[in-house]
């Protein structure tokens, strides 16, 4: 069996042991630890929460490191390894370690602040740009006989327009005129002063938008511009104090990932239970470890622990070989099994590669694909899940290359194209088994073959399982006479094809024995004459087999398209001729327009694959419901420890 | 006049499709537009919920330079009755209705995918799931438009 139950498991020792104990099974990572609910515990919450914001600091400090200096960690790069062993902040470093990353993050806010007194500054000389060539300070004062008034009217205005308005005695200097607004500066006499003012307010007149000074607009403008560069300096000698840190950026990281692993320790003491003298810890361990916590914890530090056999609550984990673990994280999305779930993967896996395989289909991007992913997941380290992920696409390159060259597609049509276009032959890549434009029909029709396959396996799986449970009626009811119809159905349109009457009618045979059986039985659970009419009713599900069938098209729609697309993009490439020019076009075209279709495809093909099986093929047996096995262990962020490379 | 017929056809496939797409990368793209503000370094994962849409249009583009290819504008021949025009015009149909449809759905299926990709990075790939479902109506639609072109004698 492919799927790990773990089993339940607890652990009694005397309270001094408790923190060798943890480390321990920190480092083993083999068991799932279970809050304990009836006994004392330690609450060392204000630890953990402090924890935490000495992680969200570091983290913050990493980040603004990697800001202002060239260090980034990609999705592509290999992470740090390390041995667990070497990975130790001891407490004196740790102390000045905060204090760095204190100081960094105080540097940002310095930054912070002096950037929005700089667009304070700028928003500032913006509003001033309108005022610019008035000579006067903006807070001239009145006279004894008139009121001054700088502000700004909506609209454009000209000399002429203004006078009219306003008449002869208002004295006025238009500073600067557009579309949106005209800034005028007026010298009103006082004994007209509230006629003018109500004039100005009607057409809109409203004071400058900013505080007013000593200084003229002008120098007020250049101050603010000095003022900006000061602080540009400014924002220039934090921007140092931060890159003089880069050093640390690596300690910074060991440092977080050291909080992580305490704060996860905490987490895990707050869970064991306590008396007087001794603490209790229950929860789940792997079996593969059984002997191995044996041997650590009862011989070697002596605590008594008692394994039981797992049951239903167990918590689960995949286990499977090198072909089939990528795909378990496929699995795991859609649920993890149930306690007597059977493992989807094996045959999933086969399946999935397949079907990849045939929607992406052709050989080219399958090699580029496969070569790509293949390099990181065999030359480069990664930890388990991103390997994963390199491997599953090795194997879906790997398909997706055979199904090329079956459909004869190499970029498209790419190497007769070249050979046409460019050395005048009519050399050409003929497909081993079909051209899918010129026969979709028997696309089709395999592609349904195929899905029809999958099913019966999975309805397959599903009577397997019922029968292990012992329920046969259900098993004959629900699943086999579904399996004898879809059986028959596969066979007859076999026999048709290859026109041997025998096949055609051995699986006439077998779907009619299916259809009755339904008929009989598909009502098993209703009392009376409800027997028969359920048996009919439940002949209404053929629709669902029909459409689930019917949905596996798409693995000729989407194998047909890919190679359609690139066929198109080298003709576009090809128009341009054979000369030189010709050649530089085909390039360009080529390289953009096979990246692109490349990136459509391989994201359809992922989705629709995920799709099949998960509606299609799932839901036939898979129950799912699981929980996922999380053993308390070493989660880090930044670094990964060397005994967890796959 | 048969010739008409049939760049009447490539021209509503590139066009509606290509309206479609417009506006589905649009809705898209404006919801995009309001996560980048607050969070320039989520653009990257925003890019492909922005452009799934774009593909209808390409689709068109792709039955419209087949039809091009095949009544002379750009290579065969041209078609002389009245009949192969229209049959032309009908492939077409399929990628034109659909692909308009279609990417204007899924331009809504993106847009509110935006939402997930701003609450919860991690899962982004669910929203750009969400929006690949849509995507294979329009698949459909251009593979039966691409089937008929090139197989109108």
């Amino acid at each position: 069996m492919a799927i790990l139950r773990m089993k339940p498991f607890f652990l009694i020792d005397v309270l001094k042991n408790r923190k060798k104990i943890l480390e321990t099974l920190q480092k083993l990572e083999c068991v799932q630890v279970e809050p304990i609910t009836n006994l004392k515990k330690i609450s060392p919450h204000q630890t953990i929460s402090q924890i935490d914001s000495m992680i969200h600091d570091a983290d913050k400090a990493v980040e603004i490191i990697e800001k202002y200096s060239t260090k980034k960690d990609s999705f592509l790069k290999s992470p740090n390894f390390k041995s667990a062993e070497k990975l130790n902040v001891d407490i004196a470093k740790s102390n000045e370690l905060h204090k760095k990353v204190k100081s960094i993050l105080s540097s940002m806010a310095e930054i912070e602040k002096i950037q929005s007194k700089i667009n304070k500054l700028e928003n500032e000389s913006l509003l001033l740009y309108y005022y610019l060539s008035l000579d006067l300070p903006t807070d001239v004062q009145n006279t004894k006989y008139t009121n001054i008034l700088i502000g700004n009217i909506p609209g454009f205005w000209s000399d002429e327009s203004l006078l009219n308005k306003l008449g002869e005695s208002v004295y006025f200097e238009i500073i600067d005129a557009n579309k949106l607004q005209t800034s005028v500066f007026f010298i009103i006499p006082k004994n007209i002063n509230d006629k003018v003012r109500k004039i100005l307010l009607d057409i809109g007149f409203s004071q400058p938008p900013f505080s007013s000074t000593k200084k003229s607009p002008k120098e007020k403008s250049t101050a603010n511009k000095e003022k900006i560069a000061q602080l540009n300096k400014e924002i220039l000698e934090y921007e140092n104090k931060i890159k003089s840190m880069q050093n640390e950026y690596q300690n910074i990281q060991d440092f977080s990932d050291c909080l992580r692993l305490r704060k996860e320790k905490y987490e895990t003491l707050c869970k064991i239970g306590l008396t007087d003298n001794t603490f209790v810890l229950k929860g789940f361990v792997n079996p593969r470890f059984e002997s191995k916590i044996i041997e650590k914890i009862e011989n070697e530090i002596g605590a008594y622990i008692e394994i039981s056999e797992p049951d239903e609550n167990s918590p689960v984990d995949f286990s499977n070989n090198f072909f089939v673990a990528p795909v378990e994280n496929i699995t795991q999305t859609y649920s993890m099994p149930s306690y007597d779930d059977i493992d989807p993967n094996p045959i999933m896996s086969l399946f999935y590669y397949i079907f990849f395989g045939m929607m992406f289909s052709d050989a080219g991007y399958g090699l580029v694909l496969s070569i790509a992913c293949g390099w990181l997941a065999f030359f480069k380290k990664f930890e388990k899940r991103k390997k994963d992920l390199f491997r599953m696409f090795f194997f879906c390159g790997l398909s997706t290359t055979f199904w090329g060259f079956m459909y004869g597609s190499f970029f498209g049509n790419a190497i007769d194209t070249v050979a046409k276009v460019f050395f005048n032959s009519d050399f050409s890549l003929a497909p081993l088994w079909i051209n899918t434009v010129t026969e979709p029909l028997t696309l089709l029709i395999f592609s349904i073959v195929i899905g029809l396959i999958q099913i019966i396996i999975g309805l397959s799986i599903k009577f397997y399982t019922l029968v292990r449970r012992k329920k046969f009626m259900e098993a004959i009811a629900t699943v086999l006479d579904w399996i004898l119809i879809l059986l028959g159905i596969g066979i007859f349109a076999t026999g048709k094809t290859v026109n041997s009457d025998i096949i055609s009618l051995v699986g006439l045979i077998l779907s009619i024995l299916g259809t009755s059986l339904v008929v009989l039985l598909g009502g098993y659970k209703n009392k009376g004459a409800m027997k028969i009419f359920g048996g009919i009713i439940s002949l209404y599900d053929i629709t669902s087999y029909i459409s689930d069938a019917l949905s596996y098209s798409r693995l000729m729609a989407l194998g047909i398209a890919t190679g359609v697309i690139a066929n198109v993009v080298n003709i576009l490439g090809s128009m341009a001729g054979n000369g030189i020019l010709g050649f530089i076009v085909f390039v360009i075209i080529s390289i953009v327009g096979h990246a692109m279709n490349f990136g459509i495809n391989i994201l359809g093909a992922y989705v629709h694959t995920n799709r099949l099986q998960y509606v299609e093929f799932f839901s036939k047996f898979y129950e799912g419901g699981g929980k996922k096995f999380i053993p308390f262990g070493m989660n880090t962020r930044y670094i990964k420890f060397l005994n967890k490379i796959k | 006049m048969s010739l008409f017929f049939a760049l009447l056809g490539a021209a509503i496939a590139v066009a509606f499709a290509g309206i479609g797409s417009a506006k589905g990368v649009g809705v898209a793209s404006e919801s995009a537009t309001g996560i980048v503000v607050d969070d320039p370094s989520k653009f990257g994962k925003l890019l492909v919920l922005q452009l799934l849409p774009g593909t209808q249009g390409l689709y068109g583009f792709i039955v419209a330079v087949m039809v091009l290819l095949n009544t002379g504008i750009l290579g065969g021949k041209a078609p002389t009755d009245i009949m192969t025009g229209l049959l032309y015009l009908a492939a077409c149909l399929p990628i034109a209705i659909g692909g308009l449809f279609s990417a204007m759905a899924q331009g809504r299926v993106c847009s509110s995918g935006v939402n997930i990709i701003a609450k919860k990075p991690s899962e982004s790939s669910k929203a750009i799931v969400s929006a690949s479902l849509v995507e294979l109506y329009a698949l459909l639609a251009f593979i039966v438009s691409f089937l008929m072109v090139i197989n109108i004698k």
